[in-house]
């Protein structure tokens, strides 16, 4: 579908008041869907192995997205989509993306549960805050010299350049923007991988024009990462950004957050939505990768029991009945150097490669702590993710079961561990002694519950 | 039906989130009944939501869930008041008055206002009187709008790294006003900390919704309101 088609359905579709769309319709009709579908958190399965239901999920979703369509927020309008529209996106789709250049060019491939096809496994600091432009360098290079399993990377934010604070909207933001993508270029060459893709190269832009500004120096082997709003909202600001990236023939890398505890409510509502956001993503943003980050409204993360079950549902449903190639972020409550921390790592990135999906590593410590970022929970999680792929659904859940009882206690009041800088050193790129000892003792770990890293 | 009973069944619709109109219709039968219309919302609609808050704390509720339960005291309040005597109007615009008030907003440029609704829900279930401003919001309006409702809290939400500096910027216009000593400043959102807190002068943080009732509390004397 053309883009001015969708802009034409923002500006002309159905209005309706902003809190209207979250508590009479968005809300709603999820509860609807969620009671006629009969779809049922279960704890003690948090890898849910059971096909009748992923598949009900799927059915859910496909009912509640044709009801609520997608909100503009400029307009106060719904974009709506029939089913044959909705339909014929999913077939149009393509289920494989050739990302990167040269000898790290390779193709990203959608999955489907159980499958021995290992993930595609996007590594970085996810948009997560840094100080400056010399700990911006450093962690870049760390996470490609020391994650050899990376398939691309996803860089940080920064929050300063030349020592001043960047600000949304005046020119820091544009500058902050050109000089992430920069740095990341140089930071790929110097550790040897100058064709890794970079996914999310203007983590630091939040406007159009400085988002635009920075994906200019992009390369033809990367991706644009675009969000949408929490739930089911897009903006002009947003869709600005979508109609630059077809028209330069950017692939969208199509960022969608939905929340438990928020307007999606429990496990079940939430689980249906992820999946519902699947079409929002390949009619709204134009998604070329489908980049769901659904976290937990008070732990900030997406390693609880609930967000488990929530999350690999979903990429069931999702990956057994299209074919779009989905890369599920996973996002730890502990920070660097903690060692339930790791464990967080293992059990989402266990669940994303045996759900059917791939997967980004690694969101720490919420997310909240400048420079609270650490390669080596992302290095055991790629190496996880490795080692179950192929695994059967039931089995992986006896092991995340073991993996809950490691950490599960301590998501109320996570540790947010320690800065990057207190676990490498910043100049030689070289891990600390200890926390070297702890990425070893996690692994010991692992291996003595089934996981062999 | 008694007083006491449609005192009780409104206090159980707003805690089952029967919705503003049935609450309206049950407010429109308290009101004919002559009972008490201040008494009942200190005493019985307050705490209901209250309960609804609590409920959320436990993870038994979510946010629809509160926001309906808002919804359906605001109609109650509504109805109630409009048919208040002279001398009722009077003790409810004290009560009102004499409140601890909270201005609350997303910054400047910051459109995520999911964890902000949270926080202005909690507290109002807690019985401060919230002037909730939305998202997008200037310095300047957080400022003028403290100053009309005598504001005692300015809550400051932002949930992106480029839009934090803007909690900065209220602090340094409240300053550069005068009246940075009339008001506590508490901010929260995503990638904030005590320490970011600190570094630009506000007077706490807080990690989620639950604990800024808490800060409020704290700051305004060691209650909740």
């Amino acid at each position: 579908m053309n883009y001015l088609e969708v802009t034409d359905r923002a500006l002309h579709g159905p209005m309706c008041k902003e809190r209207d769309y979250d508590l009479r319709i968005f809300s709603k009709k999820l509860a609807d869907v969620v009671k006629e579908h009969a779809i049922k958190y279960d704890p003690m399965d948090p890898i849910p192995s059971d096909n009748t239901l992923a598949d009900s999920v799927f059915q859910a979703a496909m009912d509640f997205y044709l009801q609520v369509g997608t909100f503009c927020l400029d307009t106060e309008r719904i974009i709506k989509f029939t089913e044959g529209e909705i339909k014929d996106a999913l077939k149009s789709s393509s289920p494989s993306v050739r990302f990167g250049e040269g000898r790290d060019a390779k193709i990203l491939e959608s999955r489907k549960p159980e499958s021995t096809k290992p993930p595609w496994i996007s590594v970085g600091s996810v948009g997560i805050a840094v100080s400056n432009e010399e700990i911006f360098s450093s962690l870049m290079r760390a996470y490609v010299e020391h994650v050899p399993l990376m398939d691309s990377l996803c860089t940080a934010a920064l929050t300063t350049i030349d020592g001043r604070q960047i600000r949304l909207g005046d020119p820091s933001e544009v500058e902050g923007s050109i000089r992430t993508v920069m740095l990341s270029k140089e930071a790929l060459r110097a550790s040897g991988r100058p064709g890794l893709p970079i996914v999310n190269g203007v983590a630091t832009a939040v406007s159009d024009k400085a988002a635009i500004a920075g994906s200019s120096l992009l390369g033809p082997g990367d991706a644009l990462e675009i969000g949408s709003i929490a739930e089911m909202k897009i903006d002009f600001n947003l869709m600005n950004k979508i109609t630059y990236a077809i028209a330069t023939g950017k692939r969208i890398w199509a960022g969608m957050g939905p929340i438990l505890g928020g307007y999606c409510g429990g496990p079940e509502g939430l689980t249906v939505a992820i999946t519902a956001y699947n079409f929002h993503a390949l009619l709204v943003q134009k998604a070329t990768v489908q980049h769901p980050y659904p976290v937990h409204y008070r732990y900030v993360c997406n390693s609880s029991r609930q967000m488990i079950w929530a999350a690999s549902l979903a990429y069931q449903a999702i990956s057994r009945n299209t074919h779009v190639p989905v890369v599920g972020l996973c996002y730890a409550a502990n920070g660097p150097g903690v060692e339930q921390g790791f464990y967080e790592a293992a059990a989402t990135a266990s669940t994303n490669a045996v759900s059917g999906v791939s997967m980004e590593i690694q969101g720490q410590a919420k997310g909240a702590h400048t420079d609270h970022l650490g390669p080596l929970e992302a290095r055991l999680a790629s190496e996880v993710a490795l080692a179950t792929t192929g695994m059967k659904r039931r089995d992986l859940n006896e092991i995340v079961k073991d993996l809950l009882k490691l950490y599960e206690g301590a998501l109320e009041k996570p540790d947010p561990g320690k800065k990057y800088q207190e676990c490498f050193d910043v100049r030689k790129i070289t891990p600390e002694q200890s926390y070297l000892e702890l990425y070893k003792k996690s692994a010991k770990t692992l291996e003595d519950i089934g996981i062999e890293v | 039906m008694s007083g006491e009973d449609l005192v009780k069944k409104l206090r159980e619709a707003i805690i089952n989130r029967e919705g503003a109109e049935v609450v309206r219709g049950m407010a429109e039968e308290i009101a004919q009944a002559g009972i008490d219309a201040v008494e009942v919302i200190q005493n019985d609609l307050v705490p209901a939501v209250k309960e609804v808050g609590d409920r959320f704390e436990r993870g038994e509720y979510f946010l629809t869930d509160m926001m309906l339960a808002a919804e359906a005291l605001e109609a109650a309040t509504e109805v109630l008041t409009h048919n208040l005597k002279e001398e009722g109007k009077r003790a409810f615009e004290d009560r009102i008055r004499t409140s601890k008030k909270v201005v609350i907003g997303v910054v400047k440029g910051d459109i995520h206002d999911i964890g902000k609704n949270m926080v202005a829900l909690l507290l109002r279930a807690n019985g401060y009187v919230v002037s909730d401003l939305g998202k997008d919001v200037s310095a300047k309006d957080f400022v003028d709008e403290a100053e009309k409702v005598g504001a005692h809290v300015i809550g400051l939400s932002a949930l992106l790294t480029t839009t934090l500096p803007f909690q900065g910027d209220v602090i340094n216009l409240l300053s550069e006003k005068g009246v940075r000593g009339k008001y506590k400043v508490i901010v929260g959102g995503g990638p904030t900390t005590s320490e970011w807190a600190t570094s630009i002068g506000a007077d706490g943080w807080a990690p989620d919704a639950s604990n800024a009732v808490r800060l409020v509390a704290e700051l305004l004397g060691g209650s909740i309101s």
